[in-house]
């Protein structure tokens, strides 16, 4: 074989490859482009004012109240104003970023942007959704306990365990519920 | 059991790997942070044709974590202060390498080693492209953060935005500096991209996973 022959086919065997790889990725890159617009298409109206002061602090005072309200079953004595929760030895306030909006918009845009049916979409996001809402309480109420008897331990369970065990439960879910939605289409039975 | 439960075991796994990356953070932060550090002097010491940015260690933070000094300067300002031995004006911002990298490399490295289904081989190969698109990431959030502080730090004089760009400055540092969320989002879309192939989603859709 010539050399002008071993290069041809060289380079038809890495253009080959490319596009072997390119195909062989394909579903996963058209996935990945309608999660990634529909998660640009989240950020940009989180972003905005009118998102703060509709959603968010709404959102932020219901779950002060509810988490000063299970703390006080509790006997924790906590006293809630606006997005503060309070006892006489502690007090922490619920901010951006404790509101576990990001984690169900991460898994919503999954759900949504995965090949199903609408019809199985809808309850897998409210399940979801209720389910990460549930946990967040969890975690505002777990935050101001750790904040109470270990207060060295409260930025290493805010920042770095619950922001990635959202992220975790997230893609758990999303999980759960490509397969529950395989098992409802019957794919396995 | 570990053909059976993919999905448990993919939580176990993740769990130990960024609990590692926890527990070995005094000294893994240590080496990111003067890696971050140097990263920061190659790619922005000489910013645009004005502007000079410097990235030195603090070394007692205010900040836990914040173990960086970003200083920015007009370089010919600069240059001429320094020939001629006097003191010039610079902006000074602290920044975590923590928060703005380790954290997101712990991340993703976690998703990939993780992984089920897939051999170590593939698993290198993600970790090496995924580190490569880390990289990028963290250029992007550090260039964004240079480009609102020249613009914010008006006395240096390098960079002064329309209203409109300042707007969308602003939007950008939020997300990306400011905000935790979209640093812990990122990893993610970077973790499928790199690990997963068409093939990988009949494995996950095997009933055997759930069981």
């Amino acid at each position: 074989m010539g050399k002008k022959d071993k290069k041809a086919k060289a380079g038809d065997s890495f253009k080959d490859k490319l596009k072997a790889s390119i195909a062989d990725k394909n579903p996963i890159l058209l996935f990945l482009l309608v999660f990634g617009a529909l998660m640009g298409l989240f950020y940009a109206v989180w972003i905005t004012e009118f998102f703060t002061e509709t959603i968010f602090n709404p959102v932020l005072h219901f779950y002060a109240r509810l988490a000063g309200f299970i703390l006080n079953l509790f006997g924790y004595g906590t006293v809630v104003s606006g997005m503060n929760i309070s006892n006489a030895d502690f007090s922490i306030s619920v901010k951006r970023g404790c509101d576990a909006i990001e984690p169900i918009a991460l898994f919503a845009s999954a759900v949504l942007a995965f090949p199903a049916s609408f019809k199985k979409k809808m309850p897998g996001i409210a399940a979801g959704v209720a389910f990460l809402l549930a946990v967040n309480l969890i975690r505002i109420v777990s935050l101001f306990l750790t904040g109470l008897y270990a207060p060295a331990l409260f930025d290493l369970m805010h920042m770095e365990v619950w922001q990635v065990v959202f992220i975790l439960l997230a893609l758990v879910c999303w999980v759960i519920w490509i397969r529950w939605s395989q098992q409802k289409a019957g794919v396995y039975e | 059991m570990n053909e059976k439960k993919p999905v448990g075991r993919f939580v176990i796994y993740f769990i130990a790997i960024y609990g590692l990356f926890l527990i070995t953070s005094p000294v893994g932060d240590k080496i990111f942070a003067e890696y971050y550090r140097s990263f920061g002097k190659t790619f922005f010491y000489s910013f645009i044709d004005k502007g000079a940015v410097g990235f030195v260690k603090i070394k007692k933070p205010a900040l836990p974590k914040f173990s960086t000094e970003m200083r920015l300067a007009n370089r010919e300002v600069m240059n001429k202060a320094i020939d001629a031995n006097k003191p010039y004006q610079n902006a000074r911002v602290e920044v975590s390498s923590w928060y703005a990298g380790y954290l997101q490399v712990a991340l993703l490295f976690s998703l990939i080693a993780a992984t089920p289904f897939i051999g170590w081989k593939r698993k290198l190969l993600a970790l090496a492209f995924g580190v490569l698109l880390m990289h990028a990431l963290i250029w992007f959030q550090l260039y964004i953060q240079v480009l609102y502080e020249f613009d914010r730090n008006e006395f240096l004089q390098v960079i002064h935005f329309s209203p409109f760009w300042q707007r969308v400055m602003d939007a950008l540092h939020y997300l990306f500096v400011e905000s935790m969320g979209l640093r812990f989002v990122i990893p993610v879309f970077i973790w499928i991209l790199v690990t997963f192939r068409k093939n990988d989603l009949n494995e996950l859709l095997k009933p055997a996973a759930f069981r």
